[in-house]
């Protein structure tokens, strides 16, 4: 008689417990990572009573979570790889419409600066046109500056970034270890584990894969250790090892700015780098790509524009003579060319990067003087007026990439044309040595050339014949008597569309083209392709995070199928144990009843 | 599939943002009625864009400067009109002084009128532009490029030219500069001052002149043929006039018909921008209604789904 007490109670107990499964799976169905629980229970090993086994009720030996350790590594691993996606994509999205708007891009402001020269071409002896031309030369290196300005920020913002989240990281490093301690204590064996203890350790490990990729590695105890990049630890069941952003140092010698990752090892203030691009996910790889590919890049890009542009025009203004009939003292803008050659001595990346950084800083215009711009040339035919043929304008070409003797300023002495009617184009150069062959101008129609031995280039027009060779002296145009000579001034306005820039590289140990490299783009045309490699990055990247969004939705999906909380469910399992319960209430009402009956006999 | 409340929920929201997301695309594109708003739109065409932009502005630039080489080319034609009737009327002068019943007082007042005649034509050939400078001065700017004294003895006029021979060119089109002055020696010649040379005939035709006329027949044996060399040296004068309108003439021709190519490359560079960058409108408008509808429904579906519950009837 009392075995059937026992029964009935053993089943109002285990209806109890199940109902209490049921209330919490209910009252955490909106708990970020909670898996479902449910109550482990068994028919009770039965008795012998003679004639057979008789059972013993009902015995309940655990509550278990609905958990699948592949599919929350699954979860984990695209949560990373999304997150890293979208911290990209936001600093991607940010130089995108920088570089895409006309308002804030180089474009406008390059058209603007060319189309000034163009008007002073009208009138080169105007000095209010002379001071648009400087107006709108400080509007390109201001626009130059300010975009940098920009891509500082963004640069600036995402070492930022990288710093905060190390920070984070090692807070739930630590959060993870007292909870790894936790669950060890209150492990009581056989599987019976702290089951809401567990979801939240997921949920941190979660959190962390938002911020950094990492492996997660379960142990018997309950316990995990967590490591990130190649193996390198983050947490060993109860301690955490410190992870620390370093700027420069031996991880970025010539960059000081540049942040590097590192593991402090416990007790010691030593760090082993961890290699970021080893890292496959989480805001901070994110992040670090952006800064060591894209960032760079463009800011190289940009350096190398500047410094290209600069010296181009520079080149070519050296060898001007300005209204007062001096010759030229200084370019129009800063001299960025030491850039270049700290740029090319750099041998790292960071290096790189560095010195064009510090170009674009630099980017300024010298000449505030209008009647100082030197657009006339600095030679010029001193023949008689009226010998025929006339040269009509003759003047030095600065060579793009040259040596610094072919853009050196002619510094006078004896030089000549000689005109030949015989020959075919009509002049040779003679600078007292052999006569120097001219040539025709490959794309200017009416222009020939010829290079000095010393390196010099000359350009020349010249109209008339004669039926006798003559010679025609060429010298200095010093003394203001030319400030209507604007063929210097046509130079500078020539070199919008020639080609300044060679490709950008597309290895990832350099930013910079071999000095060999031809140049084959015009600053426009090689602004499009920057424009076109953000372009596409970005798109790659958005398209990537959009492929790692469905990813992480099918992944929560399939876990939610799995582990989830149906509220109908349990709507059906607290009507199912509420019955049970009722009827767990009726075997001991029935046991009480036989009791009864017993007692009334007697 | 066993489906938990959460995966109404999870996919509800999803399925709801994607869905506004490609609505707010496509109200970005209709708003601005472009397809590309950023390289990452359409990277290749986006750099493409960029030079055609370029293009096109310098294609523009290049037509404004067309039409600043043909007005000042203009202003050059005019004058040399001015001076071709000029040099006319000073051969009228010429053919009245070969008159051989002139006494004194008649070429005194040819002379008067003839010096008069002289000063115009200097002053036409020192020229300047609508900024002051010097339109047949070559490049140089710092004095008038003809100088012109009267003396009572030879020489009578002296007119010399301290100018260049350079020009003044501008970029009209990719790989064409054209002139935009006629340097001065070229057009009237360098000196008045003999030996006689090619270029300087008219200068020196009008000493010549000068000079016969103080003379007269009486004092000069070569009367008759100094004025008939004073005419040949003006009409050789008004020939170069002419060459130089003629030359002025083309150039300006060029300009224009560079400027009016200009014009139409400009149409073209547009088309080929539009091309690439502009919205089908009807496709947009249509896409846009489909991405309204969708977004409609999925908000209906999630409500509906979301209020079914077992907790509803017990």
């Amino acid at each position: 008689m009392s075995s059937i007490f026992s029964i009935g109670v053993s089943g109002l107990n285990a209806a109890k417990a199940a109902l209490e499964v049921t209330s919490h799976n209910i009252g955490n169905v909106n708990t970020d990572g909670y898996n479902r629980q449910r109550l482990e229970q068994a028919a009770a090993s039965p008795q012998f009573v003679g004639f057979g086994y008789v059972g013993r009720g009902v015995d309940l030996y655990a509550v278990s979570r609905m958990y699948d350790g592949f599919m929350e590594n699954q979860l984990q691993a695209v949560t990373a790889s999304s997150s890293g996606f979208q911290t990209q994509e936001l600093a991607l999205n940010d130089i995108d419409n920088l570089l895409s708007d006309p308002s804030t891009g180089l474009s406008s402001v390059m058209q603007g600066f060319y189309s000034s020269l163009q008007q002073l071409s009208q009138q080169p002896s105007s000095v209010a046109a002379r001071q648009t031309v400087i107006s709108q030369a400080e509007t390109v290196a201001g626009r130059f500056q300010s975009m940098n300005n920009r891509l500082e920020e963004l640069r600036n913002g995402l070492i930022n970034q990288v710093g905060n989240s190390v920070g984070a990281v090692n807070a739930y490093a630590k959060q993870l270890a007292d909870l790894n301690k936790q669950i060890v204590s209150l492990n009581e064996q056989n599987g019976r584990l702290p089951n809401d203890l567990l979801d939240q350790r997921d949920v941190i490990v979660r959190d962390l894969n938002k911020l950094i990729k990492t492996d997660m590695i379960a142990k018997p105890d309950g316990t995990v250790d967590v490591f990130i990049g190649q193996g390198h630890p983050l947490v060993l069941s109860e301690s955490n090892y410190e992870l620390v952003m370093a700027r420069g140092g031996v991880n970025n010698p010539e960059d000081p700015e540049a942040p590097s990752l590192n593991i402090k090892l416990p007790g010691t203030n030593n760090l082993v780098a961890v290699d970021s691009q080893l890292i496959k996910g989480g805001a901070i790889a994110g992040a670090m790509t952006t800064l060591t590919y894209d960032l760079t890049r463009v800011q190289a890009d940009m350096g190398r524009m500047a410094i290209e542009f600069t010296d181009a025009i520079n080149s070519q203004h050296k060898l001007g003579v300005d209204l007062n009939g001096s010759a030229a003292t200084s370019g129009l803008f800063t001299d960025l060319s030491s850039f270049r050659a700290t740029a090319y001595a750099a041998t790292t990346v960071g290096g790189q990067a560095k010195a064009m950084r510090d170009a674009l800083d630099n980017f300024g215009v010298v000449i505030q003087d209008p009647s100082k711009l030197a657009l006339s040339s600095n030679v010029r035919s001193t023949a008689a007026t009226g010998i025929q043929p006339k040269i009509s304008s003759i003047w030095q070409v600065s060579q793009i990439g040259g040596t610094a003797a072919a853009n050196t300023p002619w510094p006078g002495g004896a030089l000549s044309l000689e005109y030949n009617p015989a020959i075919n184009p009509p002049f040779q150069a003679n600078a007292g040595g052999p006569l120097v062959s001219v040539t025709q101008s490959p794309n200017q129609s009416g222009v020939y050339q010829f290079t000095l031995a010393t390196g010099q280039t000359f350009a020349f027009k010249f109209e008339g014949q004669s039926s006798t060779p003559q010679t025609i002296p060429i010298g200095l145009s010093a003394g203001g008597s030319v400030q209507l000579d604007n063929s210097n001034l046509l130079e500078i306005a020539k070199l919008q569309t020639k080609p300044l820039m060679a490709a950008t590289p597309t290895s990832t140990s350099t930013v910079l083209p071999p000095t060999t490299d031809p140049r084959t783009a015009s600053m426009q045309s090689f602004y499009g392709q920057m424009v076109s490699y953000v372009g596409s990055r970005t798109n790659v990247v958005q398209i990537s995070k959009q492929a790692q969004d469905a990813a992480l939705q099918e992944v929560k999906l399939k876990k939610e199928s799995f582990s989830g909380v149906n509220l109908d469910e349990e709507a059906a399992n607290l009507l199912r144990y509420q019955q049970a319960y009722q009827a767990s209430s009726k075997v001991i009402q029935a046991a009480q009843e036989m009791f009864q009956t017993l007692l009334q006999i007697a | 599939m066993r489906v938990s409340s959460n995966t109404q929920y999870i996919m509800g929201t999803f399925n709801l943002q994607n869905k506004q997301f490609q609505l707010t695309k496509l109200g970005e594109q209709l708003s601005t009625l472009k397809r590309i708003n950023r390289a990452s739109d359409d990277p290749v065409a986006s750099a493409s864009l960029v030079e055609i932009r370029q293009s096109k502005d310098i294609n523009a630039q290049q037509a404004k400067n067309a039409e600043a080489a043909s007005t000042q080319l203009a202003i050059s034609d005019t004058v040399l009109r001015q001076v071709a009737t000029s040099i006319s009327s000073i051969k009228t002068l010429a053919v009245q002084a070969g008159n051989g019943s002139l006494n004194n007082q008649n070429r005194q007042a040819i002379q008067n009128e003839m010096r008069e005649r002289v000063k115009e034509l200097v002053s036409l050939a020192n020229s300047t532009d609508g900024n002051g400078n010097y339109l047949f001065g070559g490049t140089s700017k710092g004095q008038p490029p003809f100088s012109l004294t009267f003396g009572n003895t030879a020489p009578n006029i002296a007119i010399d030219y301290h100018g260049n021979d350079q020009r003044q060119y501008m970029a009209i089109s990719p790989g064409r500069d054209v002139a935009i002055t006629e340097p001065g020696a070229a057009l009237f010649g360098v000196t008045s001052a003999p030996p006689a040379a090619s270029g300087n005939e008219l200068l020196q035709a009008l000493t010549l002149f000068d000079e016969s006329l103080v003379a007269g027949p009486a004092g000069s044996a070569t009367y008759a043929a100094d004025i008939g060399k004073v005419m040949s040296g003006l009409d050789a004068g008004l020939s170069r006039m002419l060459a130089g309108q003629a030359s002025l003439g083309a150039r300006m021709q060029e300009a224009d018909a560079l400027k009016d190519a200009g014009d139409a490359l400009n149409i073209q560079y547009a088309t080929q921008a539009s091309n690439l960058e502009d919205l089908d409108l009807a496709k947009a408008v249509s896409d846009r209604e489909m991405a309204k509808m969708a977004l409609e429904v999925s908000q209906k579906t999630y409500s509906q789904v979301k209020g079914l519950s077992l907790f509803n009837y017990i």
